[in-house]
Parts: C-alpha cells; sequence; structure tokens
C-alpha cells in the first residue's frame, strides 16, 4: 500500500485552507494511506478537522528540546534545519514513499532539504498530482507553458501551489501516532554547521498574498505610497489582500513581500482586481492563473485592459473610493 | 580562496515563448543571466574584495577568484560573460545539450567545481526563472556536505570564526537569521544588494577572461536512480476576452458589486 505524508501548515491555530486543498490533491491522485505531518501543534486539538478531509493517520511530530515560544504569524519553534530532518524520521518510521508539501515560505524551505538529503525527486509548484503514475503539471518559463513531468524515484516530493486545488471533505477515522525528535542526525556531513540564531516574523498585514482569495494590487497609476491605503480600505470590505507591481516596490512605495509577478509572489486568487497597472508580461506571469481579473485603469490601451475578464476605464481615484462606499453600505 | 558562483543562462522575462516541439521552447529567444543570479555573482565579487582587503593588512598573497559556472549549451557562453563583465574573474561551462534536471545538475555542479578546486563559499541565485525548481542550491550542499540557506537578503562574512551570518527573507518580511560555518552554498535573494549595470571597459574586459570548457561526459557523474523529466509542454497563454464595465460612475460601481458578489461571489 502506498503511505503518503503531508506536511500540514497552520495558521492562528488552524489548519490552512490551502492544506486541506493539498490533502484533496494528495487522495486525488491515488494516495490511499494518508499520514498528516504535524509539526510542534497540538495535533489532538486538529484531529476532528483533519479526519473530515480524508487524512487516515495523524503523525505528532514532537520537537522537545526547541521551547514553546509562540511568535505571532510564524509556526512554534520554527527552525527548518531540525524540522526537515524530523520530517525525514517520521517518513522513515511510517514507510512513506510520497511526500506533500506546500509552495509556500515554509515549503521552499523544507522541501527541498529533505529531497536533497534523500536524493529523492522534488517537483514545486504543482498544479495537479497523479501519484500512481508520478506525474504532475506545473507551469515553467515564467508562467508561459503549462509542463507535464515525469517523477521517478523510489520516494518523490511533491510542492503544492497554494490555492489552485479547492478542499473537498471526506470524512473518515483517523489513528493517532506520535514521533519525536531523536537527534538521529547528529552524524549527517552538515550537522552542527548551520544554526538558526533568530526567527523575525514578518507582518502579517501586508503578507499572505500567495494563499489570498481576493487580492487587490496597484502599480505606477497609484502615484505614491500614501495612496495605497485606499486599497488597504477597499480590501477590508472583499476579505482582500494588497498586493503591488514591481515598479511600486522599486520606487519604494510598498515593501518587496506586497509584490506581484516573476520575480515577486506567483498568486492565483480567485478575484485579482488591478489598479493604475498597466500588467506588464512579467506581472501577468505572477497573476495570469487567477480565478477572474478585474482591471481599472483610465489608460484604454493598457495591456491588462485586453486580458482580464471586466474592465473599468477610469480614474482608480473615483473608482475605487466609491467601490469602497458602495461595499460598506452593502455590509 | 575560490568563490564559485553557479549561474544560469535563461530566457529573458520579456520574450514571448514558442515551442519547438512537444518537450522544448523555441530557443531561438533571448537568453540572459538569471535575474537572481545577478545578486549572487554581485555578492561574491564584493566578498572577494572584502577578503582582498582583509590580506592586504595581513600582508598574505591574494590568490581570492570569483569563479562562475554554468551549464548549458554553447551559447550559455554569453551568460558568463556577462557575469565576468560584473567582476567574476573567470568561467566554467558545462556543456550538454539536454535539460538536466536539478538532481543531474547538482551532481555536474559539484564535479565541475571539485575538478577546479577546492571552493571556501558556492553562491547561486534563489531559483531561476524558466524552471523554479527551487533546490539546486541545497542538492549542490547535500552533495558536498556544506550548509544551505535559501532566499538570502543580507550576507555578513566572519572570516576570523571561519563562518558567515546571513538573513534569509520569509513570510511576509519576516527575516531568519543563520549562522553558517565555511565553506557553505548561498542561494542569493532580490535585496541582498544592488547589482549595477556592466560599464564599457567591464564589457570589453571580460572578453579576454578565461572560459573553461567541460563537457558533461569528462565530468563522469555517477548516474542518478531518480529524476523529474519534462514529457509534454504546451504554451499557456491564458487568454482572457474582456468585458467593459460601462455607464456614468454609480452604474459602474453598481455593476461591479452585482459581479463580485452574484459571478465571483466573493461578497
Amino acid at each position: 500500500m502506498k503511505k503518503t505524508g503531508i506536511i500540514i501548515e497552520f495558521k492562528n491555530g488552524a489548519v490552512k485552507d490551502a492544506s486541506y486543498g493539498m490533502i484533496a490533491c494528495a487522495r486525488n491522485g491515488g494516495g490511499d494511506s494518508l499520514y498528516a505531518f504535524v509539526i510542534n501543534e497540538d495535533a489532538q486539538v486538529h484531529k476532528e478537522a483533519l479526519e473530515a478531509h480524508g487524512i487516515h493517520n495523524i503523525v505528532d511530530i514532537c520537537l522537545p528540546e526547541i521551547g514553546t515560544c509562540k511568535e505571532s504569524g510564524s509556526q512554534a519553534g520554527w527552525n527548518p534545519v531540525i524540522w526537515s530532518q524530523a520530517v525525514m524520521e517520521a517518513m522513515q518510521i511510517h514507510g512513506i514513499s510520497e511526500l506533500f508539501g506546500l509552495t509556500t515560505p515554509m515549503g521552499r524551505e523544507l522541501l527541498p532539504r529533505i529531497a536533497a538529503k534523500l536524493d529523492a525527486p522534488l517537483v514545486m509548484d504543482c498544479i495537479e498530482v497523479n501519484c500512481s503514475e508520478g506525474i504532475v503539471q506545473n507551469y515553467l518559463y515564467s508562467g508561459k507553458t503549462l509542463a507535464t513531468i515525469k517523477v521517478k524515484g523510489d520516494i518523490r516530493i511533491y510542492g503544492i501551489r497554494p490555492n489552485v486545488i479547492e478542499p473537498a471533505p471526506a470524512p473518515v477515522s483517523a489513528s493517532m501516532f506520535t514521533v519525536t525528535y531523536s537527534n538521529a542526525h547528529k552524524n549527517e556531513p552538515d550537522c552542527g554547521k548551520i544554526t538558526l540564531l533568530e526567527s523575525r516574523p514578518g507582518d502579517n498585514s501586508d503578507g499572505d498574498l500567495l494563499e489570498a482569495d481576493v487580492i487587490i494590487s496597484g502599480g505606477r497609476g497609484m502615484q505614491n505610497g500614501e495612496n495605497f491605503k485606499l486599497l488597504h480600505q477597499c480590501a477590508r470590505y472583499l476579505g482582500a489582500k494588497v498586493g503591488a507591481s514591481r515598479v511600486a516596490v522599486d520606487l519604494g512605495w510598498v515593501p518587496y513581500s506586497m509584490q506581484v509577478g516573476q520575480t515577486g509572489e506567483k498568486v492565483s486568487p480567485r478575484v485579482y482586481i488591478a489598479c493604475g497597472l498597466s500588467g506588464s508580461v512579467q506581472h501577468f506571469a505572477g497573476m495570469k492563473m487567477s480565478g477572474m481579473i478585474i482591471a481599472i485603469n483610465n489608460n484604454p490601451n493598457a495591456a491588462i485592459m485586453a486580458n482580464c475578464d471586466y474592465f473599468i476605464e477610469g480614474d482608480l481615484f473615483d473608482v475605487i473610493p466609491a467601490l469602497t462606499e458602495a461595499l460598506s453600505k452593502a455590509k | 580562496m575560490k568563490i564559485y558562483v553557479c549561474v544560469k543562462h535563461v530566457p529573458d522575462s520579456a520574450a514571448n515563448i514558442a515551442l519547438k516541439d512537444s518537450k522544448h521552447i523555441d530557443d531561438n529567444v533571448t537568453l540572459l543571466l538569471n535575474p537572481y543570479d545577478e545578486y549572487a555573482v554581485t555578492e561574491a565579487v564584493s566578498f572577494k574584495k572584502y577578503l582582498n582587503e582583509k590580506t592586504s593588512l595581513c600582508g598574505t598573497d591574494d590568490d581570492t577568484e570569483v569563479i562562475v559556472v554554468s551549464l548549458g549549451k554553447k551559447d550559455a557562453e554569453k551568460t558568463l560573460r556577462s557575469a565576468m563583465a560584473m567582476g567574476a574573474d573567470r568561467g566554467i561551462l558545462i556543456e550538454t545539450e539536454k535539460i538536466e534536471d536539478s538532481i543531474t545538475t547538482a551532481r555536474l555542479l559539484k564535479a565541475a567545481i571539485e575538478k577546479d578546486g577546492v571552493p571556501g563559499i558556492i553562491f547561486t541565485g534563489r531559483e531561476s526563472i524558466d524552471m523554479a525548481g527551487m533546490q539546486t542550491m541545497f542538492r549542490l550542499g547535500a552533495n558536498f556536505g556544506f550548509p544551505v540557506a535559501n532566499n538570502v537578503v543580507k550576507f555578513t562574512p566572519d572570516i576570523t570564526n571561519n563562518s558567515v551570518e546571513v538573513e534569509t527573507l520569509t513570510e511576509a518580511s519576516g527575516r531568519d537569521l543563520y549562522q553558517l560555518s565555511l565553506p557553505c552554498v548561498l542561494g542569493a535573494g532580490r535585496g541582498l544588494n544592488s547589482p549595477a549595470y556592466p560599464t564599457f571597459p567591464d564589457v570589453v574586459k571580460a572578453k579576454k577572461k578565461q572560459i573553461l570548457s567541460v563537457s558533461k561526459n569528462e565530468l563522469n557523474i555517477d548516474k542518478p536512480q531518480a529524476s523529474t523529466e519534462i514529457i509534454e509542454l504546451k504554451l499557456f497563454a491564458g487568454k482572457r476576452t474582456p468585458e467593459e464595465i460601462k455607464g456614468d460612475l454609480s452604474q459602474k460601481i453598481t455593476s461591479l458589486v452585482k459581479i463580485l458578489k452574484e459571478e465571483a461571489k466573493i461578497i
């Protein structure tokens, strides 16, 4: 029987929606025995939620020697070097041949560290996985092509793009296991050569673009950083996160963590609202996978106006405040 | 100290991609140095300067050099020249016609570096913009037994302790701070430095710098048991048919709210 391990991510004490989507992906892909890896969280608390999504086994991974300092925004006791070793231990103990994680900042640290140590194949940013065939799909060449990739190896590792796969509840009952980090890695060649000194959490108010359902982004047309508050006000009523084009970041208006595009975040929200943003090829590389794209721009010839679902030709400084007002009344 | 920088020759992000066949893009597009690798080269060159200043104070010989290594077709020489125009001293091209996966790439890079010298530190970009595998630096580190940090946005050497301190960019502008002993592998992220465009004299000088070509076969690596292979490639245009929301401002807003509510179902 094929055993599939899934690294579960949490946010504010709850399982992230993107993790449920990843479970659905692992299940569709033919995973017949799913193991949820819960690291440094109280696994019992999340048992019911994970069972509801079809998890057969919950592995509580305990890292006793790393305190329990709880920082806002990041999971307790975050340390990618130790966490990746702990996941490898859990994989070995339970005979896991397939590992799933999200292509998030956490996944980008854990999955390649594990793949490198196990000399196992890894594909990041998958939008579809067929476990039984070892075939995945992802976007290559800056989102301009869709690739089908054959993954060969005794152990195969998949990084899943958050938000592209809908959660699909499928209730089962799960068995509980505990794996305690044993420090069995002290003989590894890089042991003791890398130490995490400090983990400074980011600011949640401007982050999380990757997993946002709705994004409202501003470009050069915003004119300055101060004006982004118009987008933040509107975002509050839309339950949206605020993004930006590279120009807005390069001009110092907003932080790099808000950048959507080729060299920023690659996002897949249900709705993407682009304000005063021309829509360069590089910007499209980061958002063309959005469900619906709405453009607001006073230039009818902007590239984005020709490749969106809806557009409003008009001044964003009229449209956005009016939209915010309409939304505030609708509440 | 030998400072190695692994760089990749990738299609320009602004280029339109066409397909040559069902597995490959038409490489008749502009290819250039992977954007994240520019940060890697820049940091390597400034680290060399730092080491030279240190050693000149101690009166020892200066044998520090920056060597750029790339894997690709003959044309990837252009990317090596770009890196040399940015200050790298010489280049190594591992010639291969095939698109290699990360597992094989990391083995070939290790073999080529080992053949050339003993690395004091290895820089890469945090990912390539074509394949975006996000893993070669970790595999390279594991193959050498070196520690790895990726998406590095701050680099502080501590040569007396034979180590470096780095900051990596995490979620929502968060930072993780690591200490790594040398030698190590660092994946450069945006914000690590501000790469400068080479001047014309730099470009001319780079033409005279040495590039050593080695073939994949010469490096004689063990064939890995595991692999990832592209079996099909399709163009993804993501082309949409735009519909204008018309009317005066209040009509536009009414229509927009209706779309958000009834079609997108987000409010």
